[in-house]
C-alpha cells in the first residue's frame, strides 16, 4: 500500500520549537528546557532546542544528552573508555561536582549536534525515514525554498507507520 | 614666529578645529546646549517669580522690571535656538510669544491714574468706593456718616485730583519722578537727601488759586452749616492709606487750624508724603510711585474735654469678646502719644458696655485747643487728674459703635473718638485693627514628638503641611481616580501630576529639579510639596496616611494635628499692594502649564498662552530634534572614526565637539571616550557576555526567520550590524541595529538636573511578532526596574527618563548597556510567557548589583 504522506505533513513546524542563539549559554538553555516541559506539558514536547545564529540560520540541535554531556565534561572525553565496561564509570568519581555551575556559562555552540542531514517538505517520508536510520539521528531539519521550515521527528514517523503496520 | 609655531601646535594636537566651521550637526548641537541653557534661567526665574508671591520676601517695581526683562531675553533666545535646531520651523512659536510677551508688557504698561474729580468734595457725596478719589481715612469716616449714621462732624475731603492738580499747577510731576529715581529700596544712604529735595519743591511751589478758592468755599459752606466759623483739623488722607496699610504716624495731622492757615497747612500735609520714613515705607511696601497721591481730610475742630481710642477687638486677647478703649483729658494726641498713661478699659461685648477691668491712672497734663489756633499743653484741674474720663454709659455707647462698625466693616477696627464739652461723643478716624499674628504662628519645634518621622531628607519646594493617605504614582494611568485628598508619592516629578493638583494634600518624590515644570506647578497650586527625598516610594506604601510637613522638610507616620493647625493661613500683607498684583497678574501669564501631555493634539505652539508652555513645548521638541540626527545625516559626515574594541560590534561615531580623546587614527578606543553618557553605556556593554566567534565547520541553513533580499524590498526588516553614534560630552544619540532589532539611545548627562534625560527605543527582531512581543513584554518589565516612563505599542517600545542627578542617568545608562546585549536575539528563546518571567528574573539576579537595585 502506497502511502502518499510527505514529510511536510508530520513535521512540527519551526515556531513550535524553543530556539536558542549559539552563543547563550547552557544555564539559559535549561531554563527552557524546564519552561518547555511546562507549556507542553500532555501535548508535543519538544526535547530539543534549536540552535541559530544571529540571522536566524539553523546552526544545530541542542538535545538534553546533548546538555548532560556538557555538564559533565569527562561524560564527553572519557566515553570511549567507559563504553568498554560502563561499571566503569565508578571511575569518574563524584558526578555533577561543584564545577557544575562553571561549566553551565559554556555556550551552547559547544555541546550541539549540528546538523547532519536535512529533508525536503515535499518529500514521501519514506525518504525521512531512511535518511534517518542512515544517519542514526532522532530528527532532522526540513527544508522548503532552501529555507528550514520545520523539523520532522523518529516519532512521528513511527506512529504513521504503526498505524500501516496495525492498519487502523 | 609665535604665530607659526602656534599654528603648527594647532595642527599637531587638533586644537585648531574649533577654528574651523562647525558641521551642521556640531551647529545642531550647539543651539541644543544654548536652548538648554535659556530653558533653565527661564525656570529659575519663574521659580524666583513665583517664590516672591509667597508673601515671605521683599521686592518692589524695578525686581519685576528686571526679571521680565530677563525672561523675555532668555525665551527669545530659547525660541531663536530651537529655530536654528529646526530650520526655522518654529516660526509660529516665535509669533506666540511675541504675542505672550505683548500681553506681559500690557500689564507692566498698566499704571494707576488719579482719577478726575472735583477738588474738593463734602462728607455728604462720599462712600468708601472712593478711597482713590478722596484717600482711604476720607472715604471710610464719610461712609460711616452715610451709612451708619455715626457722629461724625460734617467735614470735607481735598482730592486726590487736587494733589495731581498742585503738582501739574507747580510742573512738579517729573521733577519728583526723577528725584524719586535717585534712591532705590537697597540704597538708604540717598534716602534722606531725597526726602529733603522733595520736602524742598513741595514748600517752593505755590498753591493753585483755583484750589484756594475751592477749599475756601467749601468752608464757607460748612461754617453756613453750623453756624458758626469753627477752626478746623487737617488729616492726610493719602490713597494707599487705610487701605491695607494703616501708615500710622507716617503723615501730617493739624489741629485746630484758622480757615486762612489751610493752604499752607495743605502743603504741609502733602510734602508730609515725602518724608524719610514715609517714602521707605511706601517703597517697603511695594507701592508704585504714581500711587503716592495725598487726599487731605478737613473737619470741623471737636473741642474735646476727653479722647481716645477704641480698639474693637483686645488684640493681646484675641480670643475674648473685649474690646479696648483708652482715654486721656483734652485732644487726643495725648491718648496714642506716650506723653500720659491713658485711662484703659477692657469692656465685653456681652453683656454689651460691661466693664471687665479698668485702670486709671493719674493723667496730670493734657493737650487743649488754643482760641486763636493751635493747640498747647496745660496741667489737668487736681479734682480731674484720678478720676476716670469715661462714665459707664459713654463707655457703653463706643461698644454699640463697635458692634456697628466690625459687622459692617467684618473685621477689628481701630477708632479715635473725642467727647465735647456738651458730653457728645464723636467719632473722628476708623481704620482696619492691625491684629498681631495668631499665636499659631509661633516659632513651633521642627520635629514634632509622639509620631514616627518616616523621611527627613529632601527639598522643599512649596511650603505647607497636608496630610492624607499615600497614593503611589508609577505610570500616567495610576493619575486616574486619584482620590480627593491624597498624598501623591512618586519616583520622579512630572509636570502631568498638574491635573491631580487640586486634589493632592501633599506631593512627594524620590527624585526631581526644584525649579522644574512640577515644582513650579505645585507653588502655583500652593501643594505642600517635598522632592528629592531618595527613598518615598520605598518607605512609604500604598493606602498609609502621612502628615507632609513641608516647612521642616519631615514626614510624619499618621496624622499630626499639631502640623495642621499651626499651618492654618497666614496672612500676607503685601497681597493688596499694586506691585504685589502686578506681580501676581504677570505670574499668571507667565507660570501656568497648558501643554501637558506631548501626547495631547493641542502639544502646538498656537496653544502655547504662558512663557511656561513656550518653553516646554521647545524644550521637549528640541529633544525630538536631537533624536532626529540619524544615521542618514551621519554617513556623508567629515570626521566619522570607527570604534576598535574587543567587543564584535561595529560602530560609526562622529564627535561633536568633547566626547572623544582625539587621535590621528581613524579609530577609537573605548579608553578614548569622554562622552559622560556613552562611558556610562559601554561600560554596561562591555560587562557582558557577547557571541563568540562561530564555531568552525558548523554548516548553517537559512531558516524562515531570515528575510531574503527580496523580502527586504518588501518591507521586511533587514539584517544589519553597523551602528551609529552621535556624541558630545554630555550627550549621546546612539542607533544601534544588532541584528533584525533596532534600538536607540539617547541621552544628556550633566550637573543640571533640569537638562538631564535619556530615551529608550526599541523595535523588530527577526522571530515571530509573538515572541518579539514578549521580548518587549520583557524589556519593559525591566525598564519599569529602573523608573523610566514608558509606552508599548505591539514589539514598539519608547521609554524615557528626565532629570536625574547625573549619578543616578549614568547608573541607567549602564544598565540600558547591559540590556542591550542582554536583549540581542533574546526574542527566539521567548517561546513563552513562563521564559520572560525566568529571563526577567535572571537579568535582575545577574546583572543587576545591588546598589543599582531601586
Amino acid at each position: 500500500m502506497p502511502n502518499k504522506t510527505k514529510v511536510k505533513d508530520l513535521m512540527i513546524r519551526l515556531e513550535d520549537y524553543p530556539h536558542i542563539p549559539y552563543w547563550f549559554s547552557l544555564r539559559q538553555a535549561m531554563a527552557i528546557v524546564r519552561e518547555t516541559a511546562i507549556k507542553f506539558e500532555g501535548v508535543f514536547e519538544p526535547r530539543a532546542v534549536l540552535v541559530f545564529d544571529e540571522k536566524y540560520q539553523l546552526m544545530g540541535i541542542l538535545t538534553l544528552r546533548d546538555i548532560i554531556k556538557g555538564l559533565e565534561p569527562r561524560f564527553l572525553k572519557e566515553t570511549v573508555l567507559v563504553k568498554q565496561d560502563v561499571s566503569l564509570t565508578v571511575l569518574l568519581g563524584e558526578l555533577f561536582g561543584p564545577n557544575m555551575k562553571q561549566e553551565a556559562q559554556k555556550p551552547v555552540s559547544e555541546v550541539m549536534s549540528p546538523i547532519k542531514i536535512t529533508v525536503e517538505a515535499e518529500s514521501p517520508i519514506a525518504k525521512a525515514i531512511f535518511l534517518m536510520i542512515k544517519e542514526n539521528v532522532g530528527m532532522m531539519p526540513v527544508l522548503q525554498d532552501n529555507k528550514v521550515v520545520g523539523i520532522i521527528r523518529l516519532s512521528e514517523l513511527f506512529t504513521e507507520i504503526s498505524g500501516m503496520v496495525l492498519g487502523d | 614666529m609665535v604665530t607659526a609655531l602656534k599654528r603648527a601646535w594647532q595642527l599637531i594636537t587638533g586644537a585648531a578645529r574649533g577654528a574651523e566651521p562647525l558641521s551642521p550637526l556640531a551647529e545642531k548641537h550647539a543651539h541644543f546646549q544654548r536652548l538648554l541653557h535659556a530653558n533653565n534661567q527661564v525656570l529659575a526665574l519663574m521659580a524666583d517669580m513665583e517664590e516672591k508671591l509667597s508673601g515671605d520676601y521683599l521686592f518692589d517695581y524695578q525686581y519685576i522690571l528686571a526679571a521680565i526683562n530677563q525672561l523675555r531675553q532668555e525665551t527669545t533666545a530659547l525660541v531663536e535656538a530651537l529655530n536654528q535646531m529646526g530650520g526655522q520651523r518654529y516660526q509660529d512659536l516665535a509669533q506666540a510669544l511675541t504675542q505672550i510677551m505683548a500681553e506681559v508688557e500690557a500689564v507692566l504698561q498698566r499704571r494707576w491714574e488719579i482719577p478726575e474729580a472735583p477738588l474738593v468734595i463734602g462728607f455728604e457725596d462720599l462712600n468708601v468706593g472712593m478711597i482713590e478719589v478722596v484717600g482711604g481715612k476720607n472715604a471710610n469716616l464719610a461712609e460711616i456718616k452715610n451709612r451708619l449714621g455715626l457722629p461724625v462732624p460734617p467735614g470735607f475731603a481735598v482730592s486726590s485730583y487736587a494733589y495731581k492738580f498742585f503738582l501739574d499747577y507747580n510742573q512738579l510731576g517729573e521733577r519728583i519722578t526723577a528725584t524719586l529715581k535717585q534712591w532705590r529700596l537697597d540704597n538708604l544712604d540717598s534716602l534722606a537727601r531725597v526726602s529733603e529735595d522733595l520736602k524742598e519743591m513741595i514748600n517752593a511751589a505755590h498753591m493753585p488759586p483755583e484750589l484756594e478758592s475751592a477749599m475756601l468755599a467749601a468752608y464757607d459752606h460748612l461754617a453756613d452749616r453750623l453756624g458758626t466759623r469753627p477752626l478746623l483739623a487737617l488729616r492726610s488722607s493719602a490713597v494707599g492709606e487705610d487701605l491695607t496699610f494703616t501708615f500710622a504716624g507716617q503723615y501730617a495731622t493739624y489741629l485746630n487750624v484758622p480757615a486762612t492757615d489751610m493752604a499752607a497747612r495743605y502743603k504741609d500735609i502733602v510734602a508730609s508724603l515725602f518724608t524719610p520714613r514715609a517714602l521707605f515705607y511706601y517703597k517697603n511696601k511695594g507701592f508704585r510711585e504714581e500711587e503716592m497721591a495725598m487726599g487731605v481730610m478737613v473737619l470741623p475742630m471737636v473741642q474735646s474735654k476727653a479722647s481716645g481710642v477704641l480698639f474693637t477687638r483686645q488684640t493681646e486677647l484675641a480670643d475674648q469678646e473685649v474690646a479696648l478703649i483708652n482715654a486721656v483729658w483734652g485732644l487726643g494726641k495725648y491718648a496714642v502719644s506716650g506723653r500720659v498713661y491713658p485711662d484703659h478699659y477692657l469692656a465685653a461685648y456681652q453683656p454689651l458696655g460691661q466693664i471687665v477691668k479698668q485702670i486709671i491712672p493719674p493723667k496730670p497734663e493734657m493737650l487743649v485747643s488754643v482760641p486763636e489756633g493751635g493747640v498747647k499743653e496745660v496741667p489737668v484741674p487736681l479734682e480731674q487728674v484720678k478720676a476716670p474720663c469715661l462714665n459707664e454709659s459713654q463707655i457703653t455707647q463706643l461698644m454699640e459703635w463697635a458692634v456697628l462698625l466690625e459687622s459692617h466693616f467684618g473685621k477689628p477696627q481701630d477708632v479715635e473718638w473725642a467727647l465735647d464739652a456738651e458730653d457728645k461723643l464723636w467719632l473722628l478716624q476708623c481704620r482696619p485693627l492691625k491684629m498681631p499674628t495668631p499665636k499659631g504662628a509661633e516659632p513651633r519645634p521642627r520635629l514634632v514628638r509622639d509620631y514616627p518621622v518616616l523621611l527627613e531628607q529632601g527639598t522643599v519646594v512649596c511650603r505647607g503641611v497636608g496630610s492624607g493617605p499615600v497614593v503611589m504614582v508609577r505610570q500616567d494611568q495610576d493619575l486616574k481616580n486619584f482620590p480627593v485628598g491624597g498624598v501623591l508619592v512618586a519616583r520622579h516629578t512630572s509636570p502631568k501630576y498638574v491635573t491631580v493638583m487640586p486634589d493632592a494634600a501633599a506631593i512627594i518624590t524620590d527624585t526631581g529639579s526644584p525649579t522644574g515644570h512640577m515644582a513650579l506647578l505645585a507653588r502655583e497650586f500652593q501643594i505642600p510639596t517635598i522632592i528629592n527625598t531618595g527613598r518615598a516610594t520605598q518607605v512609604l506604601s500604598p493606602g498609609q496616611v502621612v502628615t507632609v510637613d513641608a516647612y521642616y522638610n519631615n514626614i510624619y507616620d499618621g496624622v499630626v494635628p499639631e502640623l495642621l493647625e499651626a499651618s492654618g493661613g497666614k496672612g500676607n500683607d503685601l497681597a493688596e499692594t499694586q506691585v504685589f498684583q502686578t506681580l501676581k497678574t504677570l505670574v499668571k501669564k507667565v507660570v501656568p502649564l497648558n501643554l501637558v501631555n506631548p501626547q495631547d493634539p493641542t502639544f502646538t505652539p498656537v496653544h502655547c498662552q504662558t512663557i511656561h508652555d513656550i518653553v516646554r513645548f521647545a524644550h521637549e521638541v528640541s529633544m525630538r530634534e536631537m533624536f532626529k540626527l540619524t544615521e542618514g545625516e551621519l554617513q556623508n559626515q567629515q570626521g566619522v572614526v570607527e570604534l576598535e574594541s574587543e567587543l564584535p560590534f561595529k560602530v560609526a561615531i562622529l564627535d561633536l565637539g568633547g566626547g572623544l580623546k582625539r587621535s590621528f587614527r581613524s579609530k577609537v578606543r573605548p579608553p578614548q571616550i569622554l562622552s559622560i553618557p556613552f562611558r556610562a553605556f559601554w561600560e554596561g556593554l562591555a560587562a557582558m557576555r557577547w557571541p563568540q566567534a562561530k564555531p568552525t565547520g558548523v554548516k548553517s541553513f537559512a531558516s524562515v526567520f531570515v528575510n531574503t533580499d527580496a523580502e527586504v524590498a518588501q518591507g521586511a526588516a533587514p539584517y544589519r550590524d553597523q551602528s551609529y553614534l552621535i556624541l558630545s560630552k554630555n550627550y549621546m544619540n546612539f542607533s544601534i541595529h544588532l541584528g533584525y532589532h533596532f534600538s536607540t539611545v539617547e541621552a544628556y548627562v550633566s550637573d543640571q538636573i533640569n537638562d538631564n534625560y535619556l530615551t529608550f527605543n526599541f523595535q523588530g527582531g527577526g522571530s515571530t511578532p509573538e515572541r518579539r512581543e514578549r521580548r518587549v513584554r520583557l524589556i519593559e518589565t525591566i525598564i519599569d526596574h529602573l523608573h523610566l516612563h514608558y509606552q508599548r505599542q505591539g514589539d514598539h517600545l519608547e521609554a524615557r527618563l528626565a532629570k536625574y542627578p547625573a549619578e543616578a542617568m549614568a547608573c541607567r545608562l549602564r544598565l540600558l548597556g547591559k540590556l542591550t546585549l542582554y536583549t540581542k536575539q533574546l526574542d527566539m528563546v521567548m517561546f513563552s510567557d513562563g521564559i520572560v518571567d525566568w529571563y526577567i528574573k535572571d537579568f535582575l539576579q545577574e546583572h543587576v548589583k545591588p546598589d543599582e537595585k531601586q
